[in-house]
């Protein structure tokens, strides 16, 4: 696939303080982190290039967490990341998309082991 | 219902008494019937005797009568013959020879001139010695009786003597004989002396002694008593005054019953209204009561769902400041580096931890509102008791007694370990000062039964009442949520739990699991993967 890498990592969060101080934690980790505002805007972005890592919150405004999961047909490694469980219909629908599921608030040093284990199995 | 029929005691009682007093009544007015037929029996037969006397003193009075001719006509027997056949009399002239007594002359048949005068005659014509005219002994042979009578003649002693000797049918109807005083009655006439029958001038009736009661009157006749011996043909009271006491009795008694009859009624129906009061009363208390604890339980369960949806909107809303809040911590302290005062140390800490705690009680929040769907796995249960024994750190003073018998259920071991791990940390905490857990586990019967028994001080009914609702807690520090999350991971199970003090006094709590099996798709998935 010929399409530009958008950025590591594209942080999905209509919670502003929370998408904000994520992506500073993941930058001062050395990432190159994108942030979209809500489930359309990270559809928008990801048309215009891919990331490693999506981390995705489920309940946003426009587009849900898992109505951009259903939009995608290969995603890169998901993590969820939601004040809600991932369970039941959703996850039987979406489910074999995510790499890992994560409640608020995540502890940042369990949030970065996370990532680097995705990025790990995207290299391996 | 049927019921043996028992009369009340007031019907009884009421009945009773005028039973008493109609019985008492009727005595008390057949004595006064009985007194007055006495006391007219009495009088009737006194008259009658009067009748009786009078009649045979007429008797006497005919002996006079002869008496005067013989001694005009000189003793003249052709004369007293004559004088005595036209009178009717049965007489006998008698003359004293010594100590014989000899019939001069007789118009009774029985006795003939020159012939000497024997038996009950000499009896009569001794009397008769030197008195006006006497009355001699009577006698019966049952069908005809013979009265005698005897006068001496004047001047006395002349030795001449009149006799006359009276035959009348012993059974003879004394009304047509003697009189209307014997209309009433029926009389027997005995002649001088005991009342025998062979003493018997004569009785009205064939009923013979006369039937009681009886009056008697004592009639004079000549010098000697007879006996006059009555009773009453019909009674002398009759009428609406005879029948007066029974009428009393009858009427007393028909009375009796039918006030009995209506007291026991009235009696009944107020005895049925009192049990039909008593009856609805009752299934009123008890609606009443269903009906309160129906509204407990809604006022409960609004209360409850309430309070989870609060729980819910506050358990998901706190996660996204609390991320915030977290990540900033986290951001400050890699900008602060190592080299912090000692003072910001201790409140960046002291906002870690505390950021920390509110991120428990939302998880509690969330897993109260609503468990986690089960993931169902076979669970080895000693296997089960040993991961939450070891993942809970046991307090040095607190010893933990383990019985756990080998068997298996099927359940969510995730969500069961909870459980466990909970109750031991509860237990853990009932006794500050040390003491002993007791964990036992067993299966029978398709239940698994799992008990914790610490030797704390127990729980209070007041607890025990409202231990299982959120946010209730009986501990210092706590949400409350801990046992309502436990309750709702063992139901979503299909299991029980329960708590009450056990025989150390301490707090027993009992969980009891159906033991399922793993459908067997799912062992066939199992096995092939």
């Amino acid at each position: 696939m010929n399409t530009v890498l958008l950025a590591d990592i594209l942080v999905v969060d209509d919670e502003e303080p929370v998408r904000t101080s994520v992506a500073e934690i993941l930058r001062a980790a050395g990432y190159k982190v994108a942030e979209a505002v809500d489930g359309q805007d990270a559809l928008d972005l990801l048309e215009s290039g891919s990331v490693t890592v999506l981390l995705l919150d489920i309940r946003m405004p426009r587009r849900t967490g898992i109505e951009v999961l259903q939009a995608l047909d290969s995603p890169p490694n998901v993590i969820l990341m939601s004040a809600y469980r991932f369970e039941g219909e959703d996850k039987r629908s979406v489910g074999h998309k995510v790499f890992s599921h994560l409640m608020k608030p995540v502890a940042p040093r369990q949030l970065l082991d996370e990532v680097r284990a995705a990025i790990d199995r995207e290299d391996a | 219902m049927t019921r043996r029929w028992r009369p009340s005691w007031i019907a009884l009682v009421i009945g009773a008494v005028i039973v008493f007093l109609s019985v008492g009544g009727y005595f008390f007015l057949q004595h006064s019937v009985d007194q007055q037929e006495t006391a007219l029996l009495s009088s009737n037969t006194t008259d009658a005797g009067q009748t009786a006397s009078y009649a045979l003193d007429s008797v006497i009075s005919g002996l006079s009568g002869t008496a005067g001719v013989v001694q005009l006509t000189n003793a003249s027997p052709s004369q007293f013959l004559d004088y005595v056949h036209a009178s009717g009399s049965s007489q006998a002239l008698v003359q004293k020879e010594g100590d014989r007594y000899v019939v001069v002359a007789s118009s009774i048949s029985a006795f003939q001139p020159g012939e000497a005068l024997t038996g009950p005659a000499i009896a009569t014509i001794q009397l008769a010695s030197g008195k006006r005219g006497v009355s001699g002994p009577v006698t019966s042979n049952g069908k005809v009786s013979d009265a005698r009578f005897a006068l001496q003649v004047p001047p006395v002693p002349s030795g001449l003597y009149i006799y006359e000797q009276l035959r009348i049918p012993t059974h003879l109807n004394l009304v047509t004989v003697i009189g209307k005083a014997y209309s009433n009655l029926n009389a027997a006439l005995y002649g001088p002396g005991p009342t025998r029958p062979s003493n018997l001038l004569l009785i009205s009736t064939k009923t013979y002694p006369l039937a009681s009661p009886t009056a008697q009157t004592t009639v004079r006749i000549g010098g000697s008593e007879w006996t006059l011996v009555a009773n009453a043909r019909t009674p002398f009271v009759s009428g609406l005054a005879a029948s007066g006491p029974l009428i009393l009795l009858i009427l007393g008694l028909f009375i009796a019953l039918m006030v009995g009859l209506t007291v026991e009624t009235v009696q009944r129906r107020h005895l049925y209204a009192q049990a039909l009061v008593d009856e609805r009363t009752a299934d009123l208390n008890e609606s009443l009561h269903e009906l309160r604890t129906t509204q407990d339980a809604l006022v409960q369960q609004e209360r409850l769902s309430a309070v989870g949806e609060m729980a819910s909107v506050i358990g998901h809303e706190l996660r996204n400041p609390l991320a915030a809040v977290t990540n900033a911590l986290f951001i400050v302290r890699g900008d602060l580096g190592e080299d912090v005062s000692q003072t910001t140390e201790k409140y960046l800490s002291m906002a870690e931890r505390e950021t920390s705690k509110a991120a428990v009680l939302a998880d509690d929040l969330t897993a109260f509102v609503r468990p986690r769907e089960l993931v169902e796995s076979e669970i080895d249960v000693p296997d089960l008791v040993d991961e939450v024994l070891s993942a809970t750190p046991q307090p040095e003073d607190v010893q933990v007694d383990v019985e756990v018998a080998p068997c298996s259920l099927v359940g969510d071991r995730g969500q069961l370990a909870e459980v466990l791990t909970n109750l031991v940390t509860n237990a853990y905490q009932a006794m500050p000062d040390g003491g002993t857990v007791r964990l036992g586990a067993s299966c029978s019967d398709g239940h698994a039964t799992f008990t914790v028994e610490d030797t704390g001080s127990g729980i209070t009914d007041a607890a025990k009442q409202r231990i299982f609702e959120p946010f209730f807690t009986t501990k210092n520090s706590g949400t409350g949520l801990g046992l309502a999350i436990v309750q709702r991971l063992v139901e979503a199970h299909g299991g029980q739990i329960s708590l009450e003090n056990g025989s150390t006094g301490g707090v027993r709590a009992t969980v009891v699991l159906p033991v399922k099996e793993m459908v067997k798709e799912k062992v066939k998935e199992k096995v092939a993967g």
